[in-house]
């Protein structure tokens, strides 16, 4: 039997259908505003497109919000599937029960930032007068919309190609640093070089977004998603789990551990988007945007939440794991 | 924020509260069926998961020619030295078919001097003890569903059984027991296993199957291989593999009918989409006067996403808290017939309250984007309303 029929894949479908068709027409109406808008023009064409320009900027902010919750649910999804699927007890072996799994995970996260990017020119764009970034804008949005058919695509590969008979493995032998995968690989190198890493990148961060930086800052908002996703699974994840040995990504996301693991990402994500924004829109569009605020609080916030892990551990029992 | 702009929205919406109400009846009743099953599904499962937690670890049962046939009990001596098996006990029993009704009794065969597989079946026989007379008469015990049905067919304080071999088994009802969950204890007569073994025409030293406990969940697979190595001609069903069918089981029949909701959707899709896109003269005025006072576009799309927005929440609240109504406190007439089947004996029980913040993000998911997008492109039309050529 497929998985295909389970509830949480079908709203999924009916979620991705929906968006495909006001994402296609948004980009019917984006590509005719990108051709044929002159704000010098008095004519008929031009008011039209001028008002098609909310209509098409509406479906977008809508489209954020709605892969923003769905890719929470998609997470969550994986989660529950790891019920049906023999060997998986969290959403890693869900998502390796296929070589698309990670893809898809890495291509909708992706997809979120684009999506976010968009929608700060748009903010931006609201702010002048006469429709600075709105050619630009809507090109940009082309480019979104393309990327985001090849989401569909891999997304509808990876949920037809599970197969719920086949065992798979769990997240305890993915992330073991014996296994030779890449994942093993990259948690061979010791904790000493990774956390000291992330902290510091962390402190040059704060830094940069002081003196107002955007490039650097941009640049190390990159370093931090890695080696925070890094210090996570190798070190920080091991104090959620008070586990030694159980070095997951993807198990905090579970009721055992109140699923802490939403607001962590949410927290890492929201701080790295901001910082890497800001460098997406002062290269590609020459926009100044005061986000750097936001992105340190958030990464902050981020800090001290998985930091306060070990510290309480070594608190309550006087040793480290 | 403007917070003058919600409180606008918000009386706009109660002055046309008559207008929005088929919208807001059809979508309340589309949360309300999308909320029932899901809830239906996972209280089944729940009590499914209270009859697994006494299941035993691993059922052993021979299988000849790809059937399951009597197993020879003596294995139970020898899968009980496995080290790591705490216990392994042969069980008699079956199903009886009750013509008349046309229904099936499970009927499981227990010593009353023996521990059972289940401690809650000794317990029974303790508590009964007063009314059994094991050397004069043959007696039962059974679920209340049993009982009801012996009743409707006048077998007040006794029942007639029909053996395999045809002969007539005449036993009393010495008691009745009911359980927190029904589903389990339902259709069950527990006898004596010297009267199942009569009933069932089973010899004394075979069995039906053989349960074995394990008490450490790390041992059970290794346990399992070691039995099946010991006995190639026995199958082993674990629990887990139990539980993982039933999950399929309510999933796929979860999944199947939203399936079958999808038209449904697309339908409340339409009927949003072109009621939204009515616009009575008043409400064009209303626009148009706005629009003169000075709203841009982006505030009149906004004031009718906020109205969508309010109408979606308002219906969704409102079809959940019906429909927990309709399944916790109504339990569930007719649609629970979806997930167990409309046989005789099966229903008849309380389904367990379960508020899951899973079934609500379900639900909310599959619906609330359908509605909000659907009003995307109405609303826009509304808003780029121009101001003269209504007022004109």
């Amino acid at each position: 039997m497929s998985i295909l029929l389970s509830p949480e894949i079908i709203i999924i479908f009916i979620e991705d259908v929906l968006l495909l068709g006001f994402n296609s027409l948004a980009v019917f109406l984006a590509y005719g505003i990108q051709q044929r808008f002159d704000l010098n023009q008095t004519t008929a064409l031009q008011y039209r497109l001028e008002r098609q320009t909310y209509l098409v900027s509406t479906i977008i902010r809508f489209s954020l919000f709605i892969k923003i919750f769905s890719f929470a649910f998609f997470i969550f999804t994986l989660d529950k599937l790891s019920n049906f699927i023999p060997g998986a007890m969290c959403g890693v072996g869900v998502t390796n029960a296929s070589p698309y799994g990670l893809y898809v995970l890495l291509i909708k996260l992706f997809s979120i930032y684009l999506y976010g990017f968009w929608l700060l020119i748009d903010r931006e764009d609201q702010k002048t007068e006469n429709y600075n970034y709105t050619v630009k804008k809507f090109r940009y949005f082309i480019a979104i919309y393309l990327f985001f058919l090849i989401e569909l695509s891999l997304q509808y590969l990876y949920l037809s190609d599970i197969n719920p008979e086949e065992i798979v493995s769990c997240c305890g032998t993915v992330f073991n640093a014996a296994n030779t995968s890449f994942t093993g690989q990259l948690l061979k190198i010791p904790n000493g070089i990774v956390l000291p890493s992330f902290y510091a990148i962390f402190v040059l961060l704060i830094w940069t977004s002081l003196r107002r930086d955007v490039i650097w800052t941009g640049i190390l908002n990159l370093f931090f998603l890695a080696f925070g996703l890094l210090a996570m699974i190798s070190f920080f994840s091991t104090y959620i789990y008070e586990l030694p040995s159980h070095q997951c990504p993807f198990c905090l996301l579970q009721s055992d551990y109140f699923y802490v693991g939403y607001l962590i990402y949410a927290l890492l994500l929201s701080g790295t988007f901001f910082g890497v924004a800001a460098l997406f829109l002062k290269l590609f569009y020459g926009i100044q945007l005061k986000v750097l605020k936001l992105s340190i609080l958030f990464n902050l916030a981020f800090v001290i939440l998985v930091s306060a892990y070990p510290l309480f551990y070594y608190i309550r029992n006087g040793v480290w794991l | 924020m403007n917070l003058k702009l919600i409180d606008y929205g918000l009386s706009s919406l109660w002055r046309r509260f008559w207008k929005r109400f088929t919208v807001i009846l059809i979508f309340s009743l589309l949360v309300f069926l999308l909320v029932s099953i899901f809830s239906i599904a996972t209280s089944l499962r729940q009590e499914l998961g209270i009859t697994l937690d006494a299941l035993p670890e691993l059922i052993v049962q021979k299988m000849s020619g790809g059937r399951q046939t009597v197993i020879p009990a003596e294995r139970a001596y020898e899968i009980a030295t496995i080290p790591g098996v705490s216990a392994a006990i042969p069980r008699v029993w079956g199903y009886y078919y009750f013509g008349s009704a046309n229904v099936n009794f499970t009927i499981i065969g227990q010593d009353p001097d023996l521990d059972s597989y289940k401690a809650k079946y000794s317990k029974l026989f303790e508590l009964n003890a007063p009314l059994i007379d094991t050397l004069t008469r043959p007696f039962f015990l059974a679920g209340q569903g049993v009982v009801d049905i012996m009743d409707e067919y006048y077998f007040k304080d006794e029942f007639f059984f029909i053996t395999s071999k045809g002969e007539i088994l005449n036993l009393v009802l010495a008691g009745t027991f009911v359980d927190e969950s029904s589903l389990e204890t339902n259709d069950v007569i527990i006898m004596p296993e010297i009267l199942a073994r009569e009933l069932f025409d089973i010899y004394e030293d075979d069995a039906t199957d053989i349960v074995v406990r394990v008490p450490n969940p790390a041992e059970i697979e290794i346990v399992k291989q070691k039995i099946q190595f010991l006995y190639p001609d026995c199958r082993i069903i674990g629990k887990d593999q139990i539980d993982t069918s039933y999950q399929n089981i309510f999933d796929y029949k979860s999944g199947l009918f939203l399936a079958l909701l999808i038209p449904a959707f697309m339908a409340f899709f339409t009927m949003i989409y072109d009621k939204a896109s009515g616009l009575s003269l008043e409400e064009k005025r209303e626009i148009g006067i706005m629009k003169a006072v000075g709203w841009r576009v982006e505030d009149v799309l906004f004031l009718k996403l906020l109205e969508s927005g309010f109408v979606s929440l308002f219906s969704f609240f409102n079809g959940v808290a019906f429909s927990f109504f309709f399944v916790y406190i109504l339990n569930a007439p007719l649609l629970r017939n979806l997930f167990i089947g409309a046989g005789n004996l099966k229903p008849a029980f309380q389904l367990i309250p379960v508020i899951d913040i899973h079934i609500l993000s379900l639900s909310f998911m599959a619906i609330v984007p359908v509605y909000i997008l659907a009003t995307i492109i109405p609303a826009w039309k509304t808003a780029i309303i121009d101001a003269d050529e209504v007022m004109r």
